[in-house]
């Protein structure tokens, strides 16, 4: 695949009850157990080609001790309640990551690291190796803006995984777009040219940048629309462009 | 590019003993596959790790196709007169349908016209599609040569990196270390397009075909040996 | 009355890497996404129970990281797990006991001088556990204390607990698969704080006699659970009780 959206990540105050309540508002099914350090993330698969939402959020409140300046967007971000916080692309190979990089000037966070901390671990320990781009002090998230992953093993595919068993579940057939905010142009000029934007089925609507909505396909039923705020409307990336 | 190792099929008489038979003499897990056929044939499958390889283990479960002889695969029949599993073939795993169907063309063929699929119990199905396929021409794999498929975009739900059951004191694999194989070197590669030292095969000399494979795991390596399609 | 030991409850920072390590060092795995409230528990089964009734353990962490930094009344668990240890700040907090039948628990609380938690989960699911299945886990407990628990009695005498619905308790439920898992067999005995005359005067019968205790004399609480595996090579599980590390519990004996 050329670049894809990969996922987007759902920042939550408390990953079960949001999940729970996504569940019940649109019958998609998710699974639980996998973190990373302080966070855990609830995984919503979205269907063929392979994406997914990852309802993501703290486990490790100890760790907001230590304030940082992302820990505290996060609790910021989740004062309100759930808000859209990333949209991941995707690529098929190291050499497509490696072009992200150059054009952002950035490195690499490389998927071997061997550091098992450094990743997603999930409940039957399996660590996820994962490479993105690009590498910044400060996530590209708090600016609205995408990143992009590649995955070695493609197999173990957080989208491919089964969820629980939940009430009056659907089988979702995939994303049908994503809502996001700022133009296209804006878009082009964060990822390196237009052809980039023309791969992804993002609607603009102008508003602050990040996801405002994702319509997913459903057997059975009308697509589904799940809006939520972007993080961007919760604290504005004014804030991180110092 | 290479083709990879992406499953081997084991043909069966009871597909619930052999799967439950082999997890206990190897360690190695495995999860319900569902059913393929026109819900004749079930299916279990072990993920072997590595790159994403899988042991399908296959038999009839519909007793009316038990007893039809027209409804029987071939390698269910050898299972039988085997009175054993066996190693009823290996696929090899291809990027793009563009180098499917560059593979059925070397072969004479074109890509089987139906897609594979098994319909696991609660998931969306498994798909891929396989070649070569010569019509009137016998399955490859009943003379001992690997076929080819194609997984599309949807690796991501190759059953190799499913779940598999939480049966206690299992093993992690890491992968298919090595194939051994009927036949000859020069004869595989032949058929291959490729050098079999990438698939880490070695060759008994016996009739073609897949006579036992190593599975790399946490604790050591595992040799799991059965008859092949042709011999034992 | 037959008192059993039912659970017991491990606090941990972060529950999904205190299961985690637990794994590797017993082989028990664990089950994921019951929640209830504020907290989510990572469970793992002991097996081998009378009538089905396995004993387990509940990992539990906080998820909420709003309402924990907006509640300002003082929190037992988060001040013990505050306090660094060499189990990255995993701390019992409670053994639990279970009773075959309502009538028991009424009269454990009616003894105890308490109230007994209502059934309603039902009409206030927030106030049981959860499952992403839908499953609301149905259970009352006593003794609750509506003003307080007595000065008489330390923070972690044990819970009693009714299950109506045995089949559906949270150590009935299969774990993640994961290599290398060990099969436990049951529990064995466990080390609690404090004597054997405390414990007793709580339970109301012999604590020794009537479920496999013995006593160190130390904080009152959990300090050592050892499970038989079926391999034969059993597991003690040693973390600090809670109330090891809380000098002074009365500020938090408020109304539960």
């Amino acid at each position: 695949m050329p670049l894809h959206i990969d996922h987007i990540s759902l920042a939550s105050p408390h990953i079960f009850r949001s999940a729970d309540a996504l569940a019940r508002e649109t019958g998609l099914g998710y699974w639980t157990g996998e973190w990373l350090r302080e966070t855990s993330v609830n995984i919503v698969p979205l269907g063929p080609p392979g994406n997914f939402i990852e309802i993501s959020g703290f486990v490790d409140i100890f760790a907001l001790r230590s304030m940082t300046e992302r820990r505290q967007w996060l609790l910021d971000i989740t004062e309100t309640g759930d808000h859209f916080n990333g949209l991941c692309l995707g690529v098929d190979s190291m050499e497509e990551l490696e072009v992200f990089a150059r054009h952002w000037k950035s490195e690499i966070n490389r998927a071997d690291n061997p550091d098992p901390a450094a990743h997603f671990q999930r409940a039957n320990g399996y660590i996820l190796p994962m490479a993105s781009t690009p590498v910044t002090k400060r996530s590209v998230w708090m600016l609205g803006l995408p990143n992009v992953y590649y995955y070695p093993d493609r197999t173990r595919h957080s989208s491919g995984q089964p969820t629980h068993a939940i009430p009056n579940q659907v089988r979702p057939t995939g994303i049908k777009w994503v809502e996001v905010g700022g133009t296209a142009q804006q878009m082009a000029d964060w990822l390196g040219g237009m052809h980039y934007v023309e791969l992804l089925p993002l609607k603009f609507n102008g508003k602050s940048l990040g996801v405002w909505a994702v319509a997913v396909g459903a057997e059975g039923r009308d697509d589904i629309v799940i809006r939520r705020p972007a993080a961007s409307d919760a604290v504005p990336v004014s804030r991180f462009t110092d | 590019m290479a083709a990879i190792l992406d499953h081997i099929h084991m043909g069966c008489a009871n597909v619930y003993t052999t799967a439950f038979d082999l997890t206990k003499t190897t360690r190695i897990g495995h999860f319900d596959g569902g059913f393929a056929g026109n819900v004749t044939i079930g299916h279990k499958t072990v993920p072997l790790g590595g790159s994403g390889v899988y042991i399908e283990i296959e038999s009839i479960v519909d007793p009316f196709a038990t007893a039809d002889v027209t409804r029987r695969p071939w390698w269910y029949k050898r299972a039988v007169a085997a009175k054993s599993p066996i190693f009823s073939g290996i696929c090899l795993r291809v990027e793009t349908m563009d180098e499917l169907g560059e593979v059925a063309r070397r072969h004479g063929g074109a890509i089987r016209p139906t897609a594979t699929i098994r319909t696991p119990p609660e998931g969306p199905p498994a798909k891929f599609w396989d070649a070569p396929y010569v019509p009137g021409s016998p399955d490859p794999w009943e003379t001992g040569k690997p076929t080819w498929c194609c997984w599309e975009d949807r690796l991501y739900m190759h059953p190799s990196g499913q779940p598999v059951i939480n049966a206690p004191g299992l093993v992690d694999p890491m992968g298919v270390a090595w194939m051994e194989m009927g036949g000859t070197k020069a004869r595989m590669q032949q058929w291959l397009g490729q050098n079999p030292d990438d698939l880490h095969m070695k060759f008994n000399g016996k009739s073609p075909g897949l006579y036992a494979i190593g599975v790399a795991t946490d604790v050591g390596e595992v040799e799991i040996r059965r008859p092949s399609a042709t011999g034992v | 009355m037959n008192i059993h030991i039912d659970h017991f409850s491990l606090s941990a920072r972060n529950a999904f890497e205190s299961a985690a390590r637990l794994r590797k060092e017993t082989g028990l795995s664990f089950w994921t996404g019951e929640w209830v409230r504020d907290i989510s528990c990572h469970m793992v089964p002991l097996g081998n129970g009378p009538r089905g009734k396995d004993a387990f353990i509940e990992i539990q962490c906080f998820v909420d990281a709003h309402a924990r930094r907006k509640d300002t009344r003082p929190n037992y668990r988060y001040d013990a797990l505050s306090v660094d240890n060499e189990y990255n700040g995993d701390y019992w907090t409670g053994l639990m006991l279970g009773v075959d039948s309502l009538a028991d628990l009424e009269a454990v609380a009616r003894r105890l001088g308490g109230d007994v938690t209502p059934e309603d989960s039902r009409t206030n699911p927030y106030n049981h556990f959860q499952r992403p299945d839908g499953y609301v886990l149905s259970y009352q407990s006593a003794p609750r204390y509506p003003r307080g628990r007595p000065d008489k009695w330390p923070m972690d005498m044990p819970g009693f607990y009714f299950y109506p619905d045995v089949p559906g308790r949270s150590s009935n439920q299969p774990v993640v698969a994961s290599p290398h898992m060990r099969t436990p067999a049951g529990v064995k005995w466990v080390t609690f704080g404090g004597t054997n005359e405390l414990l007793s005067d709580w339970m109301g019968c012999d604590a020794e006699t009537t479920i496999p205790v013995k006593f160190n004399g130390k904080a009152v609480g959990v300090w050592e659970v050892c499970v038989g595996m079926a391999d034969g090579h059993d597991n003690v599980i040693r973390r600090p009780a809670a109330a090891s590390v809380i000098p002074d519990d009365s500020k938090y004996r408020r109304a539960t």
